[in-house]
C-alpha cells in the first residue's frame, strides 16, 4: 500500500509537472553571428514596447562589445579608459523567440563611463517611450590616466558615482542619454562622496500614468536611493528614503501595480540575520517598511567543485529575492509573490516563497512554494538566483504566477540547470512542483566568480491564449570556456529561455 | 541537446501520468501538501502564517570617521577602518551612548581577522575569498 502511495505521488507529481510544463525554447541573444562573438555580454534586464505597429522585447546587459582600447584585459588586469561603456541592448520583434544586437548608448562628457548593471521599464503611460539605466562614473571622479583594475578603493570608495538613464522614443530601436545623476551630499566615511556617492544596482518601474521610478542601493550610506520622473519626458530627482533608519545591505527591486502603487524591497540587516523588506509608495508617499521573507542568504558565492580554463569554478550571484504583484487568490493576501534564497542546515542553497497583501497589511511565510534540496543527500545540491513573474490574466485567461531559478547538480559539475516553477494552489493550499527547462548551462565565470549577478524574467506575449514568459542567462553560445581570467571570461554572452 | 532532454523529460513525464490514471481519485487530496490554514484576526480578516522569526532591524546609526591610522589592509587592496584607535573590519558607528563602535552590518564588533568587510556585498567575507572585488 505504501509502494502504491508513493507511486501514485511521484505519478501525480510526474503529471502536474507534465501538465504545467511548456515547450521550451533556447534563443541565443548575444554572441552568435554578430558582433558580440568576440566580446562578453551578461546579466540583463528586460521590458517590452509597442512602437509603430511592432511588439518588441528588449534586452540589455552588461556589454563589452567594440569598447576597443577603452576596456583592455590582460591576464590579472584591467583598463578602463574614458568613453568605456556597457549599456548595450539586443530586441526581438518575435516575442522572444530570435534577437538581433541593437548597439550601444556612448558615455556623455561629463560621465565618461557607462558601467553596467542595468534596469530597464517602459513607461505606463506610452508603450513606445522606454528608459535604460546604468551606474556611471562622473569625471569629477575619474582619475585622469583611467582605472587600472577595480572601480572601488580604501574603505568604501568608488569611482561610480551615480547613475546615467537613457530613454527611447521608438520602442527600443534607438536609446540615448535621459539623464546622469547621483547623491553628492557629504558622508563622513567618504571624502569623495561629495563628488558621488557610491551607487550599486538598478532597478525600474513605471505607473500606467507614466511615472518613471529608478532605484539603487548607496552603498556609502547603506540606503536605497530612490528618483521618480512625473512622467515619461520630465527629469528625475530623489524621493524619501523607502527605508528609512535601516540598513540595506542589497540591490533594490521595484515593481509598479496597475493601482498606481510602487513597491520597493531589498534586503536589511537585522539582529538575527538578513530579510526582504518590503515598502509601497502611494499617494506620492512611503508607508511603513514590512518584513516580506524569513531569514535569507546575502550574495551566496556559489562553488562549483570543479576546475575550468585552468582555475576553481565559482559564481558569485546578485540579490538573492525576487518578487512581482499580479492577482490574488481567494483567500487573499497574496498579490505580492515572492522567492528568496535560504541555506540549509546542511550549507546547501534552496528558494522558498512569501506573500504578501497588496496594501502590505498581512506578510507571511510560505513554505511550499519550495526549491531546493530536501536532505543533504538530495540533489539539486543548490538552488539560487530566483525570478518572479506574474501575468494578471484577463477576460476568459486565468492568471499566471511563474518563477524560475539556477540548480547546481552533482558535487563537481562546471554547469547548471534553469528551474522552472508556478506559485500556485491545489485545493486552497500552496502548491508548487520545480521543472527543469534548461539543461546543463555551460558557467564560465571569471576569476571573481563573475558570471553576469542577476538576470531578467518578463511576460513577452501570448502564444495563442497561452502567456508566454523569457528568462535571460548566460551562455558560451557553443564556442566553450576557453579563458577565465581575473576581471574577464570567454565565452560569455546572453540567452533566452522561453515558455512556451 | 536541450531539445532532446526536453523531450526527453516529457516522455517521462507522460509515462508518470498514465501511471497516475490508476490511482484513486483520493490519493490526489493524500498528495496535497499540509495547508498553512487562515486564521481570523480580531478584525475579522484572514491571515495566514507568520515567520519563524520576527526580525528585528538593526538601526541605521550616524558614521564615525576613521582616524588614527590603524586600518588593517585587506588582501585586495581596500582597507577597513580605524575605530577608537582599533583596527576595525568594518565601519565605525555612533552608538546611542555616544560612543564609538566597529559594525560590518548584520555583525557587531566588525568582521573576523579572517574576513572582510564588504561594503558592496553588505556582509563579512572571507579575505581570501577574491583577491579582487565583486563589481563589473
Amino acid at each position: 500500500m505504501m509502494a502504491r502511495t508513493q507511486l501514485c505521488r511521484a505519478a501525480i507529481a510526474g503529471t502536474a509537472a507534465y501538465l504545467l510544463a511548456g515547450c521550451s525554447t533556447l534563443g541565443i541573444v548575444t554572441g552568435n553571428t554578430d558582433a558580440t562573438a568576440s566580446a562578453a555580454q551578461s546579466e540583463t534586464t528586460a521590458t517590452t514596447t509597442y512602437a509603430g505597429g511592432k511588439n518588441r522585447v528588449l534586452v540589455s546587459f552588461n556589454d563589452e562589445t567594440g569598447n576597443g582600447a577603452n576596456l583592455t584585459y590582460g591576464p590579472s588586469t584591467r583598463k578602463i579608459l574614458s568613453g568605456a561603456t556597457l549599456m548595450g541592448w539586443a530586441l526581438s520583434e518575435d516575442s522572444g523567440k530570435t534577437w538581433s544586437y541593437a548597439g550601444k548608448v556612448a558615455a556623455p562628457a561629463q560621465w565618461p563611463v557607462l558601467w553596467g548593471d542595468p534596469a530597464m521599464t517602459t513607461s505606463g503611460a506610452s508603450y513606445a517611450v522606454a528608459f535604460l539605466s546604468n551606474l556611471a562614473i562622473p569625471k569629477s571622479k575619474f582619475p585622469s590616466g583611467g582605472i587600472n583594475g577595480a572601480v572601488t578603493y580604501g574603505s568604501i570608495g568608488a569611482y561610480i558615482g551615480g547613475a546615467c538613464i537613457a530613454r527611447s522614443v521608438d520602442g527600443g530601436k534607438s536609446f540615448a542619454i535621459h539623464q546622469c545623476f547621483g547623491n553628492t551630499a557629504p558622508s563622513t566615511n567618504d571624502a569623495d562622496a561629495v563628488k558621488g556617492h557610491f551607487y550599486d544596482g538598478g532597478s525600474m518601474a513605471s505607473t500606467p500614468s507614466g511615472e518613471v521610478f529608478a532605484a539603487y542601493v548607496d552603498v556609502t550610506t547603506s540606503k536605497i536611493d530612490v528618483w521618480r520622473a512625473p512622467n515619461h519626458n520630465a527629469q528625475f530627482a530623489p524621493i524619501a528614503d523607502p527605508f528609512p533608519g535601516l540598513v540595506a545591505q542589497t540591490h533594490a527591486r521595484l515593481r509598479a501595480s496597475l493601482d498606481g502603487s510602487v513597491y520597493a524591497a531589498t534586503t536589511i540587516a537585522t539582529g538575527g540575520g538578513s530579510v526582504v523588506y518590503l515598502n509601497r509608495y502611494v499617494g506620492g508617499h512611503w508607508g511603513k517598511p514590512v518584513q516580506a521573507s524569513e531569514f535569507m542568504v546575502v550574495y551566496p558565492a556559489v562553488n562549483f567543485g570543479s576546475t575550468v580554463a585552468g582555475a576553481p569554478l565559482t559564481v558569485r550571484t546578485g540579490p538573492q529575492f525576487s518578487f512581482d504583484i499580479g492577482a490574488q487568490s481567494e483567500d487573499g493576501h497574496d498579490a505580492i509573490r515572492m522567492l528568496v534564497t535560504r541555506r540549509s542546515a546542511s550549507g546547501r542553497l534552496y528558494v522558498e516563497g512569501s506573500a504578501c497583501s497588496a496594501d502590505l497589511s498581512n506578510c507571511h511565510p510560505v513554505p511550499q512554494w519550495h526549491a531546493g534540496p530536501s536532505s543533504a543527500e538530495a540533489t539539486p545540491l543548490d538552488v539560487f538566483n530566483p525570478n518572479v513573474a506574474a501575468w494578471r490574466g484577463f477576460i476568459g485567461l486565468p492568471p499566471q504566477w511563474t518563477s524560475s531559478f539556477y540548480e547546481r547538480y552533482g558535487s563537481s559539475t562546471s554547469t547548471v540547470n534553469l528551474g522552472r516553477m508556478y506559485l500556485n494552489y491545489l485545493s486552497g493550499a500552496p502548491f508548487a512542483i520545480p521543472v527543469d527547462i534548461a539543461k546543463k548551462i555551460p558557467v564560465c565565470s571569471d576569476q571573481r566568480g563573475y558570471w553576469g549577478d542577476y538576470d531578467d524574467m518578463l511576460m513577452v506575449g501570448f502564444d495563442g491564449t497561452t502567456p508566454a514568459f523569457v528568462r535571460f542567462t548566460g551562455t558560451d553560445a557553443g564556442k566553450g570556456c576557453s579563458k577565465r581570467w581575473t576581471y574577464v571570461s570567454q565565452h560569455l554572452h546572453v540567452q533566452s529561455v522561453r515558455e512556451p | 541537446m536541450n531539445a532532446i532532454q526536453l523531450r526527453s523529460c516529457k516522455r517521462a513525464a507522460l509515462l508518470a501520468m498514465i501511471v497516475c490514471v490508476s490511482c484513486m481519485a483520493t490519493a490526489i487530496f493524500a498528495a496535497a501538501p499540509a495547508r498553512t490554514e487562515p486564521t481570523a484576526t480580531a478584525s475579522g480578516e484572514t491571515t495566514r502564517g507568520e515567520f519563524q522569526s520576527r526580525a528585528e532591524p538593526l538601526p541605521r546609526m550616524p558614521a564615525v570617521a576613521s582616524e588614527g591610522g590603524c586600518e588593517p589592509r585587506y588582501r585586495n587592496g581596500l582597507v577597513g577602518t580605524c575605530i577608537n584607535h582599533q583596527p576595525c573590519r568594518g565601519f565605525g558607528v555612533r552608538d546611542s551612548d555616544g560612543g564609538a563602535s566597529c559594525v560590518c552590518y548584520v555583525k557587531r564588533s566588525g568582521c573576523s581577522a579572517d574576513e572582510r568587510c564588504d561594503a558592496q556585498e553588505g556582509q563579512c567575507v572571507k579575505d581570501d575569498e577574491s583577491e579582487f572585488n565583486r563589481e563589473h
